[in-house]
Protein backbone atom coordinates (compact mmCIF):
# COMPACT_ATOMS: atom_id res chain seq x y z
CA UNK A 1 0.00 0.00 0.00
CA UNK A 2 1.58 3.20 -0.78
CA UNK A 3 1.22 7.01 -2.66
CA UNK A 4 -1.57 6.68 -5.17
CA UNK A 5 -3.10 3.14 -5.03
CA UNK A 6 -6.48 2.98 -5.10
CA UNK A 7 -8.13 1.54 -1.75
CA UNK A 8 -11.72 0.27 -0.30
CA UNK A 9 -12.45 1.24 3.40
CA UNK A 10 -12.84 -1.38 5.17
CA UNK A 11 -15.19 -0.45 7.77
CA UNK A 12 -17.97 2.25 8.80
CA UNK A 13 -16.26 4.64 11.44
CA UNK A 14 -18.34 7.61 13.03
CA UNK A 15 -15.07 9.99 12.35
CA UNK A 16 -15.31 8.53 8.40
CA UNK A 17 -18.96 9.07 8.20
CA UNK A 18 -18.82 12.84 9.26
CA UNK A 19 -16.92 13.51 6.47
CA UNK A 20 -19.33 11.33 4.28
CA UNK A 21 -16.88 8.06 3.83
CA UNK A 22 -18.31 5.54 4.40
CA UNK A 23 -17.42 1.50 4.22
CA UNK A 24 -16.86 -0.06 0.69
CA UNK A 25 -16.02 3.63 -0.84
CA UNK A 26 -12.67 3.71 -2.64
CA UNK A 27 -10.15 6.47 -3.20
CA UNK A 28 -6.59 7.11 -3.89
CA UNK A 29 -3.93 7.69 -1.70
CA UNK A 30 -3.44 11.03 -2.13
CA UNK A 31 0.00 12.08 0.23
CA UNK A 32 3.08 9.92 0.26
CA UNK A 33 3.14 10.28 4.09
CA UNK A 34 1.88 8.33 6.68
CA UNK A 35 1.15 10.51 9.82
CA UNK A 36 -0.63 8.63 12.73
CA UNK A 37 -0.20 5.23 11.36
CA UNK A 38 -3.26 6.62 8.86
CA UNK A 39 -3.04 7.93 4.96
CA UNK A 40 -4.55 10.97 3.43
CA UNK A 41 -7.49 9.36 0.97
CA UNK A 42 -8.96 11.40 -1.89
CA UNK A 43 -12.46 10.28 -3.17
CA UNK A 44 -13.69 12.34 -5.85
CA UNK A 45 -16.61 12.16 -8.26
CA UNK A 46 -15.24 10.83 -11.51
CA UNK A 47 -18.26 12.31 -13.77
CA UNK A 48 -16.65 14.49 -16.62
CA UNK A 49 -17.84 18.41 -15.28
CA UNK A 50 -19.14 20.69 -17.41
CA UNK A 51 -20.12 24.25 -17.18
CA UNK A 52 -24.04 23.23 -16.79
CA UNK A 53 -23.34 19.99 -14.03
CA UNK A 54 -20.75 22.25 -12.19
CA UNK A 55 -22.26 22.58 -9.11
CA UNK A 56 -24.08 18.94 -9.52
CA UNK A 57 -21.11 17.29 -9.45
CA UNK A 58 -20.19 15.83 -5.99
CA UNK A 59 -17.45 17.50 -3.57
CA UNK A 60 -13.82 16.08 -3.11
CA UNK A 61 -13.35 14.77 0.03
CA UNK A 62 -10.16 14.33 1.77
CA UNK A 63 -10.09 12.01 4.42
CA UNK A 64 -7.72 10.97 6.75
CA UNK A 65 -7.58 7.07 7.19
CA UNK A 66 -6.37 4.29 9.45
CA UNK A 67 -4.07 1.63 8.01
CA UNK A 68 -5.90 -0.89 9.31
CA UNK A 69 -9.39 -0.06 7.70
CA UNK A 70 -7.28 -0.11 4.15
CA UNK A 71 -7.74 -2.25 1.69
CA UNK A 72 -5.38 -2.12 -2.29
CA UNK A 73 -7.76 -2.29 -5.10
CA UNK A 74 -5.01 -1.39 -7.34
CA UNK A 75 -1.83 -0.83 -7.40
CA UNK A 76 0.00 2.56 -8.26
CA UNK A 77 2.94 2.62 -10.35
CA UNK A 78 4.83 4.87 -7.82
CA UNK A 79 8.68 4.19 -7.10
CA UNK A 80 10.25 4.96 -4.32
CA UNK A 81 12.23 7.40 -6.08
CA UNK A 82 8.99 9.29 -6.85
CA UNK A 83 7.51 8.56 -3.04
CA UNK A 84 10.66 10.19 -1.72
CA UNK A 85 10.55 12.80 -4.16
CA UNK A 86 7.22 13.75 -2.35
CA UNK A 87 7.99 13.14 1.23
CA UNK A 88 8.20 15.93 3.61
CA UNK A 89 11.86 17.46 3.36
CA UNK A 90 12.26 14.14 1.03
CA UNK A 91 13.22 12.80 4.14
CA UNK A 92 13.33 9.19 3.75
CA UNK A 93 12.73 8.15 7.30
CA UNK A 94 8.59 9.17 7.06
CA UNK A 95 7.07 5.97 6.60
CA UNK A 96 5.41 5.61 3.52
CA UNK A 97 4.59 2.22 2.95
CA UNK A 98 2.53 -1.37 3.82
CA UNK A 99 3.91 -4.35 2.69
CA UNK A 100 3.80 -7.72 4.01
CA UNK A 101 2.09 -6.38 7.50
CA UNK A 102 4.22 -3.48 8.02
CA UNK A 103 4.55 -0.31 7.96
CA UNK A 104 8.10 0.86 6.49
CA UNK A 105 9.76 3.68 5.41
CA UNK A 106 12.37 4.13 2.41
CA UNK A 107 15.18 3.06 4.81
CA UNK A 108 13.50 -0.48 5.29
CA UNK A 109 12.52 0.33 9.02
CA UNK A 110 9.38 -1.06 10.56
CA UNK A 111 6.71 0.82 12.22
CA UNK A 112 4.52 -1.93 13.54
CA UNK A 113 6.24 -4.75 16.25
CA UNK A 114 3.74 -7.61 14.87
CA UNK A 115 3.01 -8.15 11.24
CA UNK A 116 -0.74 -6.81 10.31
CA UNK A 117 -0.92 -5.45 14.00
CA UNK A 118 -0.58 -1.66 12.99
CA UNK A 119 -0.88 -0.64 16.36
CA UNK A 120 1.39 -2.67 17.68
CA UNK B 1 -18.29 37.17 7.22
CA UNK B 2 -15.69 39.22 9.96
CA UNK B 3 -13.67 40.67 7.47
CA UNK B 4 -12.47 43.94 9.37
CA UNK B 5 -10.94 41.63 12.16
CA UNK B 6 -8.96 39.76 10.00
CA UNK B 7 -6.74 42.20 10.08
CA UNK B 8 -5.26 40.84 13.21
CA UNK B 9 -3.98 37.91 12.89
CA UNK B 10 -2.18 35.53 15.88
CA UNK B 11 0.75 32.89 16.28
CA UNK B 12 -0.02 30.22 18.69
CA UNK B 13 2.48 29.44 21.03
CA UNK B 14 3.76 26.73 22.99
CA UNK B 15 7.15 27.92 25.06
CA UNK B 16 7.55 24.52 26.26
CA UNK B 17 7.12 22.22 22.95
CA UNK B 18 9.35 22.57 20.16
CA UNK B 19 7.39 20.45 18.18
CA UNK B 20 5.48 20.98 15.27
CA UNK B 21 2.89 19.46 12.97
CA UNK B 22 5.45 19.74 10.04
CA UNK B 23 7.47 17.12 10.79
CA UNK B 24 4.83 15.27 13.37
CA UNK B 25 5.22 12.16 13.68
CA UNK B 26 7.79 10.32 11.24
CA UNK B 27 10.04 8.72 13.96
CA UNK B 28 7.95 8.99 17.14
CA UNK B 29 4.68 7.85 15.80
CA UNK B 30 1.43 9.14 17.26
CA UNK B 31 1.87 7.00 20.51
CA UNK B 32 5.39 8.17 21.01
CA UNK B 33 6.66 9.78 24.06
CA UNK B 34 5.93 13.36 22.37
CA UNK B 35 2.43 12.62 22.42
CA UNK B 36 2.23 11.72 26.11
CA UNK B 37 3.93 14.60 27.56
CA UNK B 38 1.87 17.19 24.72
CA UNK B 39 -1.57 17.73 23.95
CA UNK B 40 -1.86 16.66 20.38
CA UNK B 41 -4.14 19.43 19.33
CA UNK B 42 -1.15 22.06 20.89
CA UNK B 43 1.11 19.94 18.86
CA UNK B 44 -0.60 20.80 15.82
CA UNK B 45 -1.21 24.63 16.04
CA UNK B 46 1.75 25.38 17.31
CA UNK B 47 3.79 28.23 15.55
CA UNK B 48 0.74 28.40 13.55
CA UNK B 49 -0.47 31.47 12.01
CA UNK B 50 -3.84 32.78 12.32
CA UNK B 51 -6.53 35.72 11.71
CA UNK B 52 -8.26 36.84 14.85
CA UNK B 53 -11.76 35.99 13.98
CA UNK B 54 -13.96 33.04 14.50
CA UNK B 55 -13.94 30.07 12.41
CA UNK B 56 -10.38 31.26 11.19
CA UNK B 57 -8.62 30.68 14.56
CA UNK B 58 -8.80 27.01 16.67
CA UNK B 59 -11.53 27.06 19.10
CA UNK B 60 -10.28 27.58 22.76
CA UNK B 61 -12.00 25.58 25.42
CA UNK B 62 -15.10 26.47 26.98
CA UNK B 63 -16.33 25.57 30.82
CA UNK B 64 -19.73 25.00 32.16
CA UNK B 65 -19.61 24.89 35.85
CA UNK B 66 -20.18 21.57 36.35
CA UNK B 67 -16.54 21.05 34.79
CA UNK B 68 -15.55 23.89 36.34
CA UNK B 69 -16.37 22.58 39.54
CA UNK B 70 -14.87 19.74 39.17
CA UNK B 71 -11.22 20.85 37.38
CA UNK B 72 -10.96 23.93 40.12
CA UNK B 73 -7.54 22.82 40.91
CA UNK B 74 -6.59 22.82 37.74
CA UNK B 75 -5.49 25.63 35.60
CA UNK B 76 -7.36 26.99 32.73
CA UNK B 77 -5.89 26.85 29.24
CA UNK B 78 -6.39 27.45 25.59
CA UNK B 79 -7.34 24.33 24.24
CA UNK B 80 -7.35 22.37 28.15
CA UNK B 81 -6.71 22.18 31.57
CA UNK B 82 -2.84 23.03 32.16
CA UNK B 83 -2.59 23.83 28.65
CA UNK B 84 1.14 25.59 27.78
CA UNK B 85 -0.11 27.08 24.71
CA UNK B 86 -0.88 30.86 24.11
CA UNK B 87 -1.98 33.28 21.17
CA UNK B 88 1.16 36.24 20.35
CA UNK B 89 0.15 39.61 17.98
CA UNK B 90 1.94 39.22 14.87
CA UNK B 91 1.23 41.51 11.65
CA UNK B 92 -0.89 40.42 9.29
CA UNK B 93 1.41 38.30 6.64
CA UNK B 94 2.86 39.58 3.25
CA UNK B 95 2.28 37.73 0.48
CA UNK B 96 6.14 36.99 0.66
CA UNK B 97 5.58 35.39 3.86
CA UNK B 98 3.62 32.19 2.79
CA UNK B 99 4.85 29.24 1.50
CA UNK B 100 2.72 26.83 -0.08
CA UNK B 101 3.87 23.27 0.18
CA UNK B 102 2.39 21.28 -2.77
CA UNK B 103 4.30 17.94 -3.51
CA UNK B 104 4.53 17.22 -7.21
CA UNK B 105 2.51 14.23 -7.08
CA UNK B 106 -0.92 16.28 -6.57
CA UNK B 107 0.20 18.78 -9.44
CA UNK B 108 0.51 16.45 -11.73
CA UNK B 109 -2.35 14.16 -10.66
CA UNK B 110 -4.70 17.04 -10.85
CA UNK B 111 -3.14 18.18 -13.99
CA UNK B 112 -4.06 14.08 -15.56
CA UNK B 113 -7.30 13.97 -14.13
CA UNK B 114 -8.87 17.81 -13.58
CA UNK B 115 -7.77 18.91 -16.53
CA UNK B 116 -11.04 18.20 -18.62
CA UNK B 117 -12.84 21.03 -16.09
CA UNK B 118 -9.75 23.33 -16.07
CA UNK B 119 -9.80 22.78 -19.98
CA UNK B 120 -13.52 23.61 -19.69
CA UNK B 121 -12.61 27.15 -17.92
CA UNK B 122 -10.85 27.70 -20.89
CA UNK B 123 -7.75 27.64 -18.98
CA UNK B 124 -4.48 25.04 -19.52
CA UNK B 125 -3.01 22.40 -16.92
CA UNK B 126 0.54 24.25 -17.10
CA UNK B 127 2.89 26.05 -14.75
CA UNK B 128 0.55 29.81 -15.75
CA UNK B 129 -2.52 27.85 -14.26
CA UNK B 130 0.03 26.83 -11.17
CA UNK B 131 1.38 30.36 -10.61
CA UNK B 132 -1.60 32.11 -10.92
CA UNK B 133 -3.53 29.59 -8.58
CA UNK B 134 -1.01 29.92 -6.27
CA UNK B 135 -1.03 33.82 -5.78
CA UNK B 136 -4.75 33.39 -5.37
CA UNK B 137 -4.79 31.41 -2.27
CA UNK B 138 -2.10 33.26 -0.86
CA UNK B 139 -3.76 36.28 -0.96
CA UNK B 140 -6.93 34.89 0.57
CA UNK B 141 -5.55 33.13 3.42
CA UNK B 142 -3.37 36.81 3.75
CA UNK B 143 -6.64 38.45 3.87
CA UNK B 144 -7.94 35.81 6.28
CA UNK B 145 -10.54 34.75 3.85
CA UNK B 146 -10.74 31.20 4.66
CA UNK B 147 -12.37 29.11 7.54
CA UNK B 148 -11.20 26.14 9.67
CA UNK B 149 -12.86 22.68 9.34
CA UNK B 150 -10.97 20.51 11.81
CA UNK B 151 -8.38 20.88 14.44
CA UNK B 152 -7.58 17.05 15.33
CA UNK B 153 -3.99 14.96 15.40
CA UNK B 154 -3.87 15.91 11.62
CA UNK B 155 -3.58 19.36 11.89
CA UNK B 156 -5.23 22.94 11.42
CA UNK B 157 -7.39 21.89 8.22
CA UNK B 158 -8.77 25.19 6.20
CA UNK B 159 -10.51 25.65 2.90
CA UNK B 160 -10.00 28.48 1.05
CA UNK B 161 -12.90 29.18 -1.49
CA UNK B 162 -10.39 30.47 -5.21
CA UNK B 163 -12.14 32.42 -8.33
CA UNK B 164 -11.68 31.33 -11.91
CA UNK B 165 -12.42 33.55 -14.85
CA UNK B 166 -13.98 31.62 -17.22
CA UNK B 167 -12.63 31.70 -20.94
CA UNK B 168 -13.90 31.26 -24.37
CA UNK B 169 -17.41 29.99 -24.51
CA UNK B 170 -17.62 30.98 -20.25
CA UNK B 171 -16.07 34.42 -20.90
CA UNK B 172 -18.31 36.66 -18.15
CA UNK B 173 -18.72 33.39 -16.21
CA UNK B 174 -17.21 33.16 -13.08
CA UNK B 175 -16.21 29.61 -11.14
CA UNK B 176 -15.95 29.32 -7.71
CA UNK B 177 -13.83 26.44 -5.82
CA UNK B 178 -12.51 24.80 -2.89
CA UNK B 179 -9.21 24.23 -2.04
CA UNK B 180 -7.81 22.38 1.19
CA UNK B 181 -5.05 22.94 2.83
CA UNK B 182 -3.14 22.04 6.51
CA UNK B 183 -1.70 25.37 8.06
CA UNK B 184 1.95 24.30 9.11
CA UNK B 185 4.13 26.46 11.13
CA UNK B 186 5.24 29.81 10.59
CA UNK B 187 3.01 30.64 7.32
CA UNK B 188 3.68 27.64 5.25
CA UNK B 189 0.29 25.91 4.19
CA UNK B 190 0.37 22.00 3.07
CA UNK B 191 -2.39 21.18 -0.01
CA UNK B 192 -4.81 19.09 1.18
CA UNK B 193 -6.59 19.26 -2.66
CA UNK B 194 -5.49 21.24 -5.03
CA UNK B 195 -9.17 21.68 -7.33
CA UNK B 196 -10.97 19.87 -4.17
CA UNK B 197 -14.66 21.16 -4.26
CA UNK B 198 -16.77 23.17 -6.52
CA UNK B 199 -19.52 25.86 -5.63
CA UNK B 200 -21.89 27.75 -7.59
Amino acid sequence: MKYFDEVKVLVSKQEYEEQKVFKGMTGIIFDAEIRGRCFNVLFYDKTPVTADNWDKIKADIVCVIEIKDLQVVKESDCTDEYILKNLPKQNPKWFCKVENGYIINLLGEKLNKTPYDYDS
Amino acid sequence: MLIGMSNFWIKIIDKKNNVVIDDFDFEQGINGPITNKHCIKCIASNQCWFAYAKDKRPDIMTLDIEDYTKNKRNKIGMYHYNCHCEEIDILKPKTSDIQLIIPEGKITWTFNNKSQWINMLGLKSNEEFLTSYKQKVIKKYCDGEYYIISHNKFGVAINIVIEFDGKGEYLGRTFLTRTGWIVFSNGKLKNNTLLGRREN
